[in-house]
């Protein structure tokens, strides 16, 4: 939805920027302005305003997940090591947000229609795997990741007897 | 101090109370557990009116009702291995005298609620073969010394005092003190056992005790076989003399007399007061296969037969003697034990048996749990996929046959097994226990009700020395067509050679019978191999060290597995331990070689255990608190043996020594000075835990000891004894138990996830359970805490009320505890067995796999009814606002 | 805690070294002593039938045993010298065991049982009077459902508590004067940070500006373009 907005304003700022340019056209310059200088600087300057707020707008998007890094680490603490419902939720989300994220890059970055937003994909990506990397970070000290020997014991299978023996209290002497 | 103190015992009861949560609620009791009392073989008896006091040869005096049976009230005396009931006699109240050597105690009982009216100690200077008359006030104590005198002293019945003197009667004709007898106040003797022999008796209650004598040619006449004085009961001062199972009364009369009754008895007669009539009964076998047993009444006076009946006498019991009797207006009710120590109750003149009790549980010599097979509707459904032929036809004639035999037994109800009630549940709750007894009597028991499904009496059987008698589960019930199998291993009552009976648990069937074998047992092992027909076969180990496989069709498997089995045998009279290895000797006979002996002499072996053969250890290693593991050291050929030697410093010694069975290694041992019997093993996964009573301290004390193998496993995929490269690195911990132990026992499941409980059966008759977590060795460098589900170390033991899994049950000289796992692997069943019988369940995790039994069903369907209606009314609620707000 | 297991272990140790001077007694010599003592029921006691047949006196666990008169007096016979644990037993009711040692002489001295302490002396009376300390709990009491432990449970605290607040919230925002008030306080919470992208952006875009532009001269930064802009209104 807001991708479609920003598309209608961009069309919209274009037409208003035409009808100024109109307008200047039409009117006479004060004496001792020259036009044509002006004009031209102001022309270059809003076209780069464009560009530089859609640049503005993905570099936003970019850096939005190294944003909540801080946020992150914060809510990380706020949770703690114990392993409760809520904690448990928490890390659910902090995992699965970037992963969804990196999942869905290409439609974030679509309503960019400059194509050269690679720069941006890349850091928005990379972003998103430093948040990644903080949630395995917390799961890691929550005890959540199978990295140590005796979280696989269960899984060992006790080895197999060579020799069986028997026996016991002699029964009946000869 | 008291203050330390109880700043740390606060933190480890509130952890103590997580742990023993396992504790019963009042209202499950009875629910899964059951008791069965028991009074032992029963030495003497009394009836009077209603009630039926026995004195067993358990050394137990109990109340029984004459009309069912059912226990009165019960007194246990002291050990009855050391001490025996000797004489007891019933009036107003009850009389026993009990006890051995020199020493006995005579009690005297409130009749209606077995309440000790007065108790004295009677000393004697003999050491043996005493006699012991009561009457209304007196008892008379009579001590024989063989080919010298008798010793007659004379107490007071209530305070023990002497009244008059000890006398001594010269009586150099006591050759045998198994030929004399005490009748009413009669002491009689027969000189020798034939036709020689002469009768010498004396009146005990007379001032004078003048010695009379009879010859026996006089009194029986000549005639072949040996003579033998027996009791013959009944009012007067009588018995009987038997020869060659033909029995002649005699009796005193009034003067001192002998009177000889003109005719012949069986050797069974008992003589009783009906009425101011004397009669005669016996008891005689008939030909009849229903009605075996038949009572013959026959006039004292004349020996006529008054009349006569066939007992109903239920099938599989042994022969019966008539112990009491009671004659009240016609009726008579007659005690009956029986050669399989059960008690029956015989009202004449009907003829009918009114309770029988198997007293032959109270002596339980091995128990084996049996799972139950299929219902047949299961085992249809499994025979189903089973079928060898191809055609289609075929197949879809046996489908729909199968499908309509399902049909009709789900209209009419199973057959067979599901009238009986003997089909496996779901979670494998339901079993069998199959015990033999020390009479050679095998009894299935339904773990639901406790009641005797089938039980089938050996004859001529009875269990080995050292270890009672051996049950081996040849095949469970798992392969459903095929029944399962039970080889049970017991030696012949008279030659000591070995006897071996197969069976079907379930049933009792027997399609071979009793094997005599040609050879002495000395000991037995079964395969972990299974043989044709799912069976496991026996490897039987003779005295002349041979080796027997039954069934036969196994021993080509053994010949093959040959160099993988290992038998150990203890000798503990001789102090030795040897281990043996099975091998060829020719083409179709197995031997064994020795190859390790482990000499304990002059110490005593007291006690070896070995792990349970079934257990399965699920984790290998401990986790410690930085998470990495800790690797256990499981060797399951690993034996557990203590000794005791005698020392001059420290009194005794107790050695512990831990030994692979397979190479004769000593892993670990260690000793404990000044510190006796009894010991207790309990050996399971990689720990040993063992009790002794510390002299030192007068206290018991338990000690743990655990094995690991360290950070590394070195073989994670099979395990050989051969292959040794490190001792294993050994914790321990003692701790004192507060309590004399009996027994002891630790559960076990199915997969071996669950907790391990110690099971200790306790002289005040509890058994207790105690979590290992609470015995488990601390490591000394890592913190113990609640953090690191650790309990700190305790010294003491305790025992809290909740941990006894027989709550007021109070159990009777417990002698075993035999233990097996459900399917669920929570659950274990638990059988304590001893003068009493009880089972029950035990969970030591709790029941996790299953919900609990206060689970509201009804609260959760409602719960969710009412969700599921709330969530469809508001949704009708929310569009009906949606379509106002729209309106609007 | 850690101290007072330390101070247990402590204790235990010296016991270890200090208790060899009371174990002696235990002698072959013919003469036999008697323990006797009187058994004291609690009040609800006498409602169990005949409670004196149910209760037994353990002498050393069983070793020697002595049953319980009508009176509630006991004797146990034929007992050595040594010293003994006596025990009273009984399936509804517990009893404190008590120490009774009997000297060489016959000398009878009665103590309180403790397997820590071994040497401690803590007297009791002689003949034994063994008091009934209460009856004893098998069973666990099963927990009851009740309303209050359902509303104290921190899980429903959590969820009740935002609930109230969606819905106590929006009354309070019709409150002209709280209104007012959130608004200040939001407006004050309002304050100017430099953005993160814009710098990326002005940096990035100076960059590509600049390499863009062959007009160095005319490539103003931001600022000047503000500035120009602020005129040309």
């Amino acid at each position: 939805m807001s991708s479609r907005q920003q598309s209608r304003r961009l069309k919209w700022t274009l037409d208003n920027i035409r009808t100024n340019k109109i307008s200047t056209e039409s009117l006479a310059a004060p004496p001792g302005y020259s036009s044509a200088s002006v004009g031209s600087s102001i022309e270059v300057s809003k076209k780069t305003d464009v560009s530089r707020l859609i640049t503005k707008k993905s570099w936003d998007l970019a850096l939005a997940p190294l944003k909540q890094v801080p946020m992150n680490l914060f809510i990380m603490y706020m949770a703690g090591n114990s392993i409760s419902i809520f904690p448990i939720m928490m890390v659910g989300m902090l995992l699965m947000r970037p992963l969804q994220a990196i999942w869905s890059t290409k439609t974030t970055f679509k309503m960019m229609e400059n194509t050269n937003a690679i720069l941006q994909m890349i850091v928005y990506v990379l972003g998103n795997f430093v948040n990644i990397a903080l949630a395995l970070y917390k799961c890691h000290s929550m005890g959540l990741l199978p990295t140590y020997a005796s979280d696989w014991l269960a899984f060992v299978e006790p080895p197999a007897r060579q020799e069986y023996l028997g026996g016991g209290p002699i029964l009946s002497l000869s | 101090m008291a203050s330390l103190r109880s700043i740390c015992i606060i933190p480890v009861f509130v952890i103590l109370n997580l742990l023993f949560t396992s504790a019963l609620y009042e209202d499950q009791v009875g629910k899964f557990d059951w008791k069965r009392t028991f009074v032992g073989k029963v030495k003497y008896s009394n009836i009077s009116f209603k009630r039926l006091v026995v004195a067993t040869e358990e050394n137990v005096l109990a109340c029984l009702t004459v009309k069912n049976g059912h226990i009165l009230w019960r007194q246990l005396f002291e050990n009855p291995k050391y001490q025996q009931i000797e004489a007891l006699y019933v009036d107003d109240e009850i009389v026993t005298v009990s006890g051995a050597g020199n020493s006995w105690f005579v009690r005297s009982w409130d009749l209606n609620s077995g309440t000790l009216l007065s108790e004295w100690l009677l000393y004697s200077e003999r050491t043996s073969h005493n006699k012991f008359i009561i009457s209304k006030d007196t008892l008379i104590h009579a001590a024989p010394v063989p080919g010298s005198h008798l010793e007659v002293t004379k107490y007071s019945l209530h305070n023990g005092e002497v009244q008059g003197k000890a006398t001594k009667v010269p009586a150099a004709w006591i050759t045998n003190v198994a030929n004399c007898l005490v009748t009413k106040h009669y002491f009689a003797c027969i000189s020798s056992n034939d036709n020689l022999g002469q009768l010498y008796y004396i009146d005990l209650a007379s001032e004078n005790k003048e010695i009379s004598t009879r010859s026996i040619k006089s009194l029986i006449g000549e005639g072949p076989g040996t003579v033998q004085v027996v009791d013959f009961g009944g009012e007067i001062p009588a018995l009987l003399l038997v020869r060659s199972n033909k029995g002649t009364v005699l009796y005193f009369d009034d003067e001192g007399k002998v009177m000889v009754k003109p005719f012949n008895l069986m050797s069974n007669a008992v003589g009783v007061l009906s009425d101011d009539k004397r009669l005669i009964f016996q008891l005689e076998a008939t030909e009849n296969t229903e009605k075996l047993i038949r009572v013959k009444v026959k006039d004292f006076i004349q020996g006529d037969d008054e009349y006569s009946v066939d007992l109903e006498y239920p099938l599989g019991l042994g022969a019966p003697v008539i112990l009491a009797s009671q004659c009240r207006a016609q009726a008579c009710d007659l005690l009956l034990t029986t050669t399989d120590d059960a008690l029956l109750l015989v009202r004449l003149p009907e003829g009918k048996v009114l309770w029988t009790r198997e007293e032959a549980l109270s002596n339980i010599v091995a128990t084996e749990f049996f799972e139950l097979p299929v219902s047949e509707l299961d085992a249809s459904i499994e025979n189903e996929f089973k079928t060898s032929s191809n055609s289609i036809l075929s197949l879809l004639v046996h489908r729909l046959s199968t499908q309509v035999k399902q049909v009709s037994s789900l209209v009419f109800g199973g057959q067979l097994l599901a009238n009986s009630g003997l089909v496996r549940d779901e979670f494998g709750l339901h079993k069998i226990i199959v015990v033999a007894t020390k009479v050679g009597k095998l009894f299935a028991i339904d773990t639901l009700t406790g009641s005797i499904a089938w039980s089938y009496r050996l004859p001529n059987v009875r269990p080995f020395d050292a270890s009672g008698m051996f049950l081996f589960v040849q095949r469970t019930a798992r392969y459903a067509p095929l029944p399962a199998q039970c080889l049970l291993l017991a030696q012949d009552a008279v030659t000591g050679k070995g006897v071996l009976f197969e069976f079907d648990p379930i049933t009792g069937f027997s399609s071979r019978g009793i094997r005599k074998l040609d050879y002495k047992i000395a000991q037995a092992m079964l395969l972990p191999y299974e043989v044709d027909e799912n069976i496991k076969a026996v490897a039987v180990l003779s005295t002349d060290y041979e080796v027997f496989i039954y069934p036969d069709s196994a021993k080509a498997a053994a010949y093959q597995h040959v160099n993988r089995l290992f038998m150990y045998v203890v000798d503990s009279t001789k102090g030795s331990l040897k281990g043996y290895n099975l091998h060829h000797s020719s083409k179709d006979a197995l031997k064994v070689t020795q190859i390790w002996n482990m000499n304990a002499s002059p110490a005593k072996l007291v006690a070896v255990k070995a792990k349970h053969p079934n257990e399965r250890v699920h984790s290998q290693g401990r986790v410690l608190p930085d998470r990495s593991v800790y690797y256990k050291y499981v060797n399951p050929n690993l034996l557990a043996v203590a000794t005791i030697s005698e020392d001059p410093i420290h009194k005794h010694v107790l050695s512990i020594y831990l030994i692979d069975g397979v190479t004769g290694f000593i892993l670990y041992s260690t000793s404990h000075k000044r510190a006796k019997a009894p010991v207790h093993l309990v050996h399971s996964e990689n720990w040993l835990v063992y009790s002794y009573f510390s002299e030192r301290f007068r206290r018991t004390e338990v000690v743990s000891v655990e094995l690991y193998e360290g950070i590394l496993q070195s073989n994670s995929s099979v395990f050989s004894s051969h292959a040794i490269s490190t001792l294993p690195h050994v914790l321990t911990q003692s701790y004192i138990l507060p309590a004399h132990p009996l027994n002891m026992a630790v559960t076990l499941t199915e997969r071996g996830i669950t907790n391990k409980f110690l099971l200790i059966a306790l002289s005040g008759g509890v058994v207790i359970e105690i979590p290992w977590l609470l015995l488990q060795p601390r490591f000394e460098d890592i913190q113990c805490g609640p953090e690191e589900s650790c309990i700190p170390y305790m010294p003491e033991i305790p025992l809290p009320a909740e941990a006894v899994i027989n709550y007021n049950q109070t159990l009777g000289r417990v002698r075993g505890i035999d233990i097996a796992p459900a399917r669920l692997e929570s659950t274990c069943h638990v059988l304590v067995h001893g003068l009493d019988l009880f089972y029950t369940r035990v969970a030591p995790s709790k029941t996790f796999d299953l919900l609990k039994e206060d689970f509201d069903h009804l609260m959760i369907v409602l719960v969710l009814t009412g969700l599921v209606v709330a969530s469809y009314i508001t949704k009708h609620l929310a569009s009906k606002k949606a379509l106002k707000q729209l309106w609007k | 805690m850690i101290l007072g297991i330390l101070f247990f272990l402590l204790t235990v140790s010296q016991n270890i070294h200090a208790d060899t001077s009371l174990e002696d007694e235990t002698d072959t010599n013919a003469s036999r002593y008697t323990i006797e003592g009187r058994v004291f029921p609690l009040s609800d006691y006498h409602s169990s039938g005949s409670w004196q047949a149910n209760t037994r006196i353990h002498v050393n666990g069983g070793e020697y045993i002595g049953f319980v008169r009508k009176d509630g007096s006991f004797v146990v016979h034929n007992i050595p010298a040594g010293s003994y644990v006596v025990e009273i037993l009984h399936p509804e009711y517990a009893f404190e065991p008590a120490r009774v040692d009997i000297n060489q002489k016959g000398k009878y001295r009665a103590r309180k049982v403790n397997h820590i302490k071994t040497t401690e002396v803590i007297f009791v009376p002689y003949p034994l009077k063994m008091k009934a300390l209460g009856r004893v709990k098998y069973f666990q009491v099963r927990e009851q459902w009740r309303i209050t432990d359902l509303l104290f449970n921190p899980m429903i605290m959590m969820m009740v508590l935002p609930l109230l607040l969606i819905m106590i919230l929006p009354k309070m925002m019709n409150d002209p004067d709280t209104k007012k008030e959130m608004e200040q306080i939001q407006s004050m919470s309002k304050f100017e940070l430099p953005e993160m992208s814009d710098m990326v952006t002005n940096f990035l875009a100076g960059s590509s500006a600049q390499s863009e532009k062959t007009d160095r001269a005319q490539a103003p930064n931001k600022k000047s373009q503000k500035i120009r802009k602020r005129f040309d209104k």
